[in-house]
């Protein structure tokens, strides 16, 4: 056990190595940096002279060649520091910090309703498969797992924000809270709590979707192999072959299901925080790259990649919880 | 009174392509305590007899008519046709055990041994799950497991295809059925492996008093294991008997085509067919027909040997009794006449 975690965790290093180098490389490779963006997009004419420019470019180090660069931001990175957002001026962990709250209250409800839902009407699709309402209902998930996001999230703030406007259902177009900091702790709980309301939604209904095809997929897969026969020969009942027998097999594969989403449980979706201009890390990441804010963006970029792989190592190691097939070694 | 008793039963498989009428009208019955062979090409429609007996048979497939009749210690009898679900439960795994072909999968690979094989017990026992252990541990000894107390907590996995056999065998017979239905048992297994098992089953009918449906495409191990054999082809029982009329004296004419097709182990009945002995597996020439396009008539016309035609084409032959217990269905069993070389080239029957 401890040698199999050593080796994943090295490996794990080196899977780190690459992805960031790969990811400088590219962003600092991106037309444009931080200067010309950043100024040139606002104001043509506050266009830095050259000699601003090669002091700035000193400052932010982007007079030495990429690959200096990288080696600089991680030996920054082994030492704990993941440097300051070019374009905000503020440390890069201070602006993950603020935002990793917003997106995880999103995501996080998001998964829970996702698979609250996503499993029961997964398991109610397989056991009445075939049936008029089982046929109903995944044509309709299958509907909505195939309709684009924005398209659902500018739906939802038609209807919510001003068909029904000046109703009880009126929701908020975007942001996530319209209040005051002074405001009392209950008001604003509420009061984001109504903002999150669609974003929720659009988030909770793609997984939604998915879940509950998967589950069924799965199940339907289990049912047809020759363990199935045998438990329904011993004298099992439907319900005990379906959730006993068959959904104790598909255990295995939904973990690995819910390893790979705990990144996106962080990581957030750019589209709807972008839509309902939601403060969390999707549209963090969206702008860092918009401005070439480059520790901003090797900061997410690392951590989204420390949560893939820890996702990865807690699915493998559930995995073998659920399979006794499987074992670390 | 037989203990199990079938008659005219028909599964049909209703597929896109159309129906296809696996089992149609199968009879057989099986004695208390007895084991009946049933035997047959492969596609004739065995396992999905076996499977009918249960109500197994996945959809498309439905039992369209017959009856299956199960008897109790009192003679009275259940029709498993038209049972009622919640009672059919009871009857699977409680009264008919079941052992199927592939013991590499018909295990849940998720659940331990012992936790199978209790299941099986709390399915129809009212005992608590520290006595449905027990049983399941006495279960292991019974099928002779080594080190079975250790067996109880392993995975499927752990375990060899000749030990899982054991295992499902063990389940099987957990509630102590009074029929075992065995479907190819020992087919996927070696042939050391194969003969332990075919002995294990031997020992426990003869200690629990079980009656055995034990299908297999294997006469050698019908002439060793079974009491009666009932041949089947292309979805019909052709021939029923006792084992020892049924090697002494085969009436059909495919039965004495399949004892004639067996490796040759010192001459049988079979070698009377007038088929060159030449110690080399042969086989009947011509192919099985599919349940989709079964012949016209007797459904072996395209391959006898004795056919006469064009009566054999016309009529289905019914099953008739030509000896006490010898069941036979051919007009013609009693008088056969030469039979023709059907391993040369003939005008084909419109
Ligand atoms: N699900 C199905 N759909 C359509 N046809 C089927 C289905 N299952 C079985 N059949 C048909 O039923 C016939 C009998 O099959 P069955 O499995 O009973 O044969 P068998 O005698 O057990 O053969 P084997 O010795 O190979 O096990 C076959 O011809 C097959 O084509
Ligand atoms: S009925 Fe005719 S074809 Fe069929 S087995 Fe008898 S002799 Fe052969
Ligand atoms: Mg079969």
């Amino acid at each position: 056990m401890a040698t199999y975690l050593l080796r994943r965790l090295l490996l794990g290093m080196l899977t780190l190595v690459a992805i960031t180098f790969i990811v400088y490389g590219l962003a600092r490779n991106m037309p444009g940096t931080p200067l010309t963006v950043q100024m040139g997009e606002s104001d043509p004419s506050r266009k830095l002279n050259p000699e601003d420019q090669e002091r700035m470019k000193r400052i932010y180090g982007l007079d030495r060649p990429w690959h200096e660069g990288y080696l600089r931001w991680l030996g920054n990175v082994v030492r704990g520091d993941l440097g300051r957002s070019f374009s905000r001026k503020q440390p890069v962990t201070t602006l993950i910090g603020e935002r990793i709250g917003p997106t995880f209250l999103v995501s996080g409800t998001a998964l829970v309703l996702a698979w609250l839902l996503g499993v029961p009407l997964g398991l109610y699709a397989s056991a009445r498969s075939g049936m008029a309402d089982e046929r109903a209902t995944s044509l309709l998930l299958y509907i909505l797992y195939s309709f684009p996001t924005f398209v659902a999230a500018l739906f939802l703030q038609i209807v919510f924000s001003v068909w029904l406007r000046g109703t009880a259902w009126e929701l908020p177009l975007f942001g996530m809270s319209d209040l005051p900091a002074d405001a009392s702790w209950a008001a604003r709980a509420a009061d984001i709590a109504r903002h999150a309301i669609l974003p929720v939604t659009c988030q909770t209904y793609v997984s939604l979707a998915y879940d509950s095809r998967f589950i069924k997929a799965n199940m339907e897969e289990a049912v047809r192999q020759d363990y199935i026969r045998t438990a329904r020969a011993k004298g099992a009942g439907p319900g005990r072959v379906l959730f006993h027998h068959a959904f104790r097999n598909t255990l295995i594969p939904l973990v690995t299901l819910l390893g790979l989403s705990l990144p996106g449980l962080i990581g957030g979706s750019v589209i709807i925080e972008q839509i309902f201009t939601w403060p969390g890390m999707g549209r963090l990441f969206f702008e860092s790259i918009r401005e070439r804010d480059y520790p901003t963006i090797m900061g997410l970029t690392l951590m989204f990649s420390v949560l893939t792989l820890i996702g990865q190592l807690l699915a493998d190691l559930l995995y073998c919880l659920v399979d006794p097939r499987v074992s670390v070694e | 009174m037989p203990l199990l008793e079938i008659n005219n039963l028909v599964t049909a498989f209703h597929t896109p392509a159309g129906r296809v009428p696996a089992v149609d009208g199968v009879s057989l019955s099986i004695e208390r305590g007895k084991t009946l062979g049933l035997v047959g090409e492969s596609g004739c429609g065995k396992s999905v007899t076996a499977m009918s007996i249960l109500r197994l048979v996945a959809a498309p497939g439905v039992i369209e008519a017959g009856e299956i009749l199960l008897r109790d210690a009192t003679g009275a009898a259940v029709n498993l046709v038209t049972l009622a679900e919640p009672r059919l439960r009871e009857v699977r795994g409680g009264r008919i055990g079941m052992i199927f072909q592939e013991p590499m999968t018909s295990l849940n690979p998720v659940f331990t041994i012992g936790d199978q094989i209790a299941e099986a017990v709390l399915l129809h026992r009212d005992v608590s799950r520290a006595e449905a252990r027990g049983r399941a541990l006495e279960m292991l000894e019974l099928v002779r497991i080594a080190d079975p107390k250790r067996r109880l907590d392993e995975y499927p996995h752990q375990l060899s295809g000749g030990m899982r056999q054991r295992v499902v065998i063990a389940m099987a017979l957990a509630c102590e059925p009074d029929l075992i239905i065995a479907d190819e048992p020992t087919t996927a297994l070696d042939v050391t492996i194969q003969a332990q098992i075919l002995d294990l089953l031997a020992d426990l009918r003869q200690r629990l008093g079980t009656a055995i449906l034990l299908i297999t495409h294997d006469l050698g191990v019908v002439a060793e294991t079974c009491d009666d054999v009932a041949v089947m082809y292309a979805g019909r029982i052709v021939e029923q008997a006792p084992a020892a009329t049924i090697f002494a004296r085969p009436r059909h004419p495919y039965t004495i085509g399949l004892l004639a097709a067996r490796p040759e182990r010192g001459g049988h009945a079979g070698r009377k067919a007038g088929e060159r002995a030449t110690g080399r597996l042969r086989t009947i020439p011509g192919m099985v027909p599919a349940p989709q396009n079964f012949p016209a008539g007797c459904r072996f016309h395209p391959r006898c040997a004795f056919a006469r035609l064009p009566e054999c084409a016309g009529a289905m032959p019914e099953l008739r009794e030509v000896a006490t217990g010898h069941f036979v269905r051919c007009p013609y069993a009693d008088a056969l006449g030469e039979p023709r070389r059907l391993d040369e080239p003939r005008e084909q029957i419109a």
